[in-house]
């Protein structure tokens, strides 16, 4: 009899060299910044070393860095929640068609991705700002002079459009999963449309929800270039905001600190909601 | 044309571009009655089911329940029972839930809703499973939540798309026989689809073969086994043998090769026809035989099957012809290959059709 290869040793090999990847690209950085976030900052020499909480006290205890964030996690919420109620209808369509038109609609829906986020962002500063399309129509109509730019309509609009694919192409993919004989057994169950919704289909697609969810959410957390361009320098997101503290100030250990305090929140949201998902789902 | 049809369909006709998948079909179901499509696979079955449910919409026809025409109705309120060949139970929802799912849709009163899941449960011996989830339960148990799912509701009309096609040969004849139980012990119209004979021959009152979307046949077991209507009905039920040739006479068949076939019927109709020769309605001719022998032919193989000898038995010139001979009915040794036998059957259990395909009439001599 051949010995067998002992299985965890096979298992370990396979994962050994992502594991080392992931340790050097992702662990050693962040460790790297938690350390930068705990140093003190001077403005002469930048950077000392030191091992204080100040830079995370400063964030939390100023309503401003405070209110960054609440504005970031509100756009991303929003932005979440409309890409769910736009994209839901969207996806459905494409994952039950069956005309021949369907690859055309699916590769419409990925086109946008082949264009950058700058690029996308200058051409909205293109429809709403001024003298663009919308003031274009509003002056047409007899009213002068309107940007819809610098605002958080316009950067909510922005981070939409470029998080609407995300949610469909993933909504899609689990929707196709769904037997759509269930779909019928409901119908002749008697359910109505409205009803097989929500006893039904809504249920089943709840993991694809979730996954959608959690990535354009994420997206949107971190969403750099659009609030830079459309929101202007008023409206501040968190991303844009540590870039300023790290490029603008040098100030690389408070960066740190919003950095992980970004992260954190991220992190912390994600994890929640998606233990809500699977509690709601745990039966599957 | 019956008035008193519960479950009638009319001038059935489904085109998906340029295929026709049903073309003018045409059934009455009595109440209570269960009606079994039967036919190879892609001749329009499922299509027909789906188009009583209302899941596909109609090219043209009709279908009416007790009068009404479901053509504007949507599937979710035609009240029929649907049991599907994949089950299609809702996987996010236990056994009890799956079963009161129709219930809780009708917004049935909470007593009502216990009271018929402890009643179908009991029905389909599935009590103790009630809290289990569909993943957890056996293809068996699977397919009975299903069954009770759809009667739970209490159809109009049950459908069932080949819902046995899922089990294991030893389950598929015990739940045939428990489905067709539960549907007379309801009362319950039903319209089942299959294209296993066998389960068709077991479980219809009545049955349809179809082929190329097209209805060939309706009628009970007996009817479609001993008067098909056209060689394709011969041929699906029960495998008659078709053999080409001309009549020359009155009771003479020729076969293209020479070979000459006697018919004890009186034929007027002359011409090219197909005679159809049920292979276990043929025998090998014994010296003691009253009937006279009919044709000569040449024993090409002889396969023991236990119940019966599996004759291939050739004519001179071409053509072939399957035999079954029951094993120990006649005494006679198992013929060898290169023997040359005549063959026999009685009166007229041949069947011949004409180059319409339509059946040529016999007077008995
Ligand atoms: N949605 C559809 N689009 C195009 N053609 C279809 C569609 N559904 C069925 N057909 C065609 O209609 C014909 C009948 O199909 P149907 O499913 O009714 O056959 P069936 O008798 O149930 O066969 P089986 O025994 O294999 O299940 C087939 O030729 C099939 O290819
Ligand atoms: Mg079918």
């Amino acid at each position: 009899m051949t010995k067998r290869r002992p299985e965890g040793l096979t298992a370990t090999l396979l994962i050994g060299p992502a594991t080392m990847v992931v340790l050097l690209s992702l662990v050693l950085p962040l460790a790297l910044l938690a350390r930068y976030s705990m140093n003190r900052y001077d403005r002469r020499t930048f950077m000392v070393e030191a091992f204080t909480p100040e830079n995370y006290l400063r964030f939390v205890t100023d309503p401003f860095y405070t209110g960054v964030l609440w504005t970031t996690f509100s756009i991303a919420i929003v932005t979440t929640l409309l890409c769910l109620i736009l994209g839901f209808p969207v996806a459905y369509k494409l994952a039950r068609s069956q005309s021949r038109w369907k690859s055309i609609g699916v590769l419409l829906v990925i086109l946008p991705l082949f264009i950058g986020s700058t690029v996308r962002a200058l051409g909205w500063m293109g429809v709403l700002g001024r003298g663009g399309i919308v003031d274009a129509i509003y002056g047409a109509l007899g009213g002068s002079g309107i940007s819809l730019l610098n605002s958080s309509f316009a950067v909510a609009l922005g981070i939409l459009s470029i998080n609407l694919p995300y949610m469909i192409l993933t909504l899609q993919s689990v929707i196709e999963g769904i037997d759509a004989r269930v779909e019928e057994a409901a119908d002749s169950l008697g359910a109505s449309p409205p009803r097989r919704f929500w006893h039904v289909v809504l249920p089943l697609a709840l993991p694809g929800i979730g996954t959608g969810g959690i990535l354009v959410f994420i997206l949107a957390m971190n969403a750099y270039a659009t609030p830079f361009l459309l929101g202007g320098a008023r409206f501040q997101m968190m991303a844009p905001m540590l870039y300023r503290e790290f490029a603008v100030n040098n100030n690389w250990p408070f960066a740190a600190a919003i950095a992980f305090i970004l992260m954190l929140t991220t992190l912390t949201l994600t994890a929640a909601s998606s233990l809500l998902v699977q509690r709601r789902y745990r039966a599957h | 044309m019956s008035q008193d049809a519960y479950l009638r369909i009319e001038g059935l006709t489904k085109a998906y571009g340029a295929t026709t998948a049903v073309q003018d079909v045409n059934i009455e179901v009595s109440r209570g009655e269960m009606i079994v499509l039967l036919g190879p696979s892609g001749c329009g079955k499922t299509t027909t089911l789906r188009l009583v449910a209302g899941f596909v919409e109609a090219t043209r026809g009709r279908i009416l329940v007790e009068g009404e025409d479901y053509a504007a109705l949507p599937p979710y309120r035609r009240e029929m029972g649907m049991v599907f060949q994949s089950y299609a139970l809702f996987p996010h929802l236990t056994v009890a839930q799956n079963i009161t799912f129709g219930l809780r849709m009708r917004k049935l009163p909470k007593a009502e809703i216990a009271r018929r899941l402890d009643e179908v449960l009991e029905m389909v011996k599935l009590t103790p499973m009630a809290d289990r989830y569909p993943r957890q339960l056996s293809g068996g148990q699977q397919q009975r939540v299903a069954l009770s799912r759809a009667l739970a509701i209490r159809p109009k009309v049950l459908l069932l798309d080949e819902p046995l096609s899922n089990l294991d040969a030893n389950l598929r004849q015990s739940v045939a026989r428990e489905i067709r139980q539960l549907q007379k012990a309801a009362g319950l119209t039903a319209l089942m689809v299959t294209h296993d004979q066998d389960e068709a021959m077991t479980m219809a009152d009545r049955l349809v073969l179809m082929s190329e979307g097209k209805v060939q046949q309706i009628g009970s077991q007996e009817e479609l086994y001993e008067q098909p209507l056209n060689p394709f009905v011969a041929r699906f039920i029960g495998h008659s043998n078709l053999v080409a040739g001309e009549l020359v006479d009155a009771d003479t068949f020729r076969l293209p090769g020479g070979a000459v076939l006697k018919l004890a019927g009186r034929y007027t109709q002359r011409g090219p026809h197909t005679l159809a020769l049920r292979p276990e309605r043929v025998r090998l001719h014994g010296p003691a035989d009253d009937a006279p022998p009919r044709a000569t032919v040449q024993v090409e193989d002889a396969t023991y099957v236990g119940g019966h000898v599996d004759y291939l038995l050739g004519f001179a010139g071409g053509g072939s012809l399957a035999l079954h001979e029951p094993t120990g009915a006649s005494g006679s040794a198992r013929r060898a290959t290169g023997e040359t036998v005549t063959i026999t059957w009685d009166g007229l259990s041949e069947r011949l059709f004409g180059s319409d395909d339509a059946a040529v009439a016999a007077q008995a001599a």
